[in-house]
């Protein structure tokens, strides 16, 4: 079986197993704890680059990064539901994914900047990457008619990136101005596919601390 | 098509190099505007404001690299830069990682070593490094699959490189890896590259 590097934490992670979930071929993946800061540090046996997800395949191989991962689990079947396979669909799901991706990105790179030292840390970069969550939460509102209809890796990214929003910035509020893209992600928060892959629902399943 | 683009960025250098290895640069224009001027430019299509961004003949915008790339190479079917399916596939994808990870990398530590003397976070600085190095690694040892055949693995990675002899931000990178510096003085003498060379900002 491939082996999933994880966190339970990671939202580039959790896209992945929201991806194996809604394809119903969640308990063909092993899943691996993954320490990334700590004393226990061996991801670079399978991602040089030292980031969650990677996924060992049986051969050796390992994938990575998120967008790879998803498509080549997308694609174990030979029958890919999340990924069109051509035209403008395909490259509109795509984009969607890197939007959604992005989104998951600032308040990640906000959080690194916050948790440095005085002295290390610019109040310019803090403010570039809230500005971005704005921003880009802001086009996919107006722009609410590309994520619905059916689901894609796009929709899926986006998720996880609102999911992320709402991890490390809870007293964002965004919904209530937003509300084409808060019906929508409230409809998504209600699937099993997310419910199943919270923070807390990924330290039960690895047996570790909810961190 | 239009590329919104800047000579300095190793991640628009991707989308020229793979234009002009599918012969489709002549129908791509290139333009840009200073960094401020970017949300009046590209807000209303692409809100991550990054170059490179794409405008297709019908004006549709696609980020970010690795979305233009395979959508250019979507649009002939020779040479296939992005194989269908299979290993082949794969393979192609993750060696883009690999060389799409280390440029981001790369020019977090330039970002990082533009901040005023003393402001710079030696811990990020070393993980930077750390994480470039290690992809510097991996592609010596895989160099003899580099040079299997072209696709969108050895672009990113001739871009990767590019990048780092320009920006000289680990210094240099070439020292045991021999493998690797031997491919890339092939691959960077490709027409694609030459018309390409980064551009300090």
């Amino acid at each position: 079986m491939p082996v999933l590097r994880v966190t339970p934490r990671s939202p580039f992670a959790r896209k992945c197993l929201i991806l194996a979930h809604e394809k119903g071929i969640f308990d063909q993946i092993d899943l691996q704890v993954t320490d990334l800061y700590g004393k226990n540090q061996d991801i670079d046996d399978d991602n040089p680059l030292r980031k969650v997800p990677a996924l060992r395949l049986d051969d050796g191989t390992t994938l990575f990064d998120s967008p790879v991962i998803c498509e080549y689990l997308d694609c174990l079947d030979g029958e890919p539901q999340f990924h069109p396979q051509e035209g403008k669909e395909r490259f509109r799901a795509l984009r969607l994914q890197a939007l959604g991706d992005a989104l998951t990105e600032a308040p990640q790179s906000h959080y690194k900047e916050v948790a440095r030292p005085d002295k290390y840390r610019l109040s310019e970069m803090v403010n570039k990457y809230d500005t971005a969550i704005d921003r880009i939460m802001g086009w996919l509102e107006s722009h609410s008619d590309l994520i619905s209809g059916p689901l894609t890796i796009g929709g899926i990214g986006v998720t996880c990136g609102l999911g992320y929003v709402d991890e490390r910035r809870p007293d964002w509020n965004w919904g209530k101005d937003l509300p084409n893209l808060g019906a929508w992600y409230k409809s998504m928060r209600e699937r099993d596919s997310f419910i199943d892959t919270t923070k807390e629902a990924n330290a039960e399943r690895l047996g570790v601390p909810v961190p | 098509m239009k590329l919104f683009y800047s000579a300095a960025s190793p991640f628009v250098r991707k989308t020229r190099v793979v234009a002009i290895e599918k012969g489709l640069d002549d129908q791509i224009e290139l333009f840009t505007s200073e960094r401020d001027k970017r949300l009046d430019e590209l807000g209303p299509d692409n809100p991550i404001l990054k170059v490179p961004t794409l405008f297709d003949d019908d004006g549709e915008a696609w980020f970010d690299s690795p979305v233009i790339c395979e959508y250019l190479d979507s649009l002939k079917p020779d040479p296939v830069l992005f194989p269908k399916d299979g290993m082949a596939r794969w393979q192609a994808l993750r060696m883009q990682a690999i060389g799409d990870g280390g440029m981001d990398d790369a020019v977090k530590l330039a970002y990082e070593a533009a901040r005023k003397p003393g402001g710079r976070s030696p811990y990020w600085l070393g993980r930077w490094r750390q994480a470039v190095e290690g992809a510097l690694n991996t592609l010596n040892g895989e160099a003899e699959s580099l040079s299997e055949r072209l696709s969108i693995g050895p672009i990113a990675v001739g871009c990767f490189l590019g990048f780092l002899d320009q920006s000289r931000v680990i210094g240099d990178w070439r020292g045991y890896r021999e493998d690797l510096a031997l491919w890339y003085e092939d691959f960077a003498a490709r027409p694609s590259m030459q018309e390409t060379v980064l551009k300090r900002k």
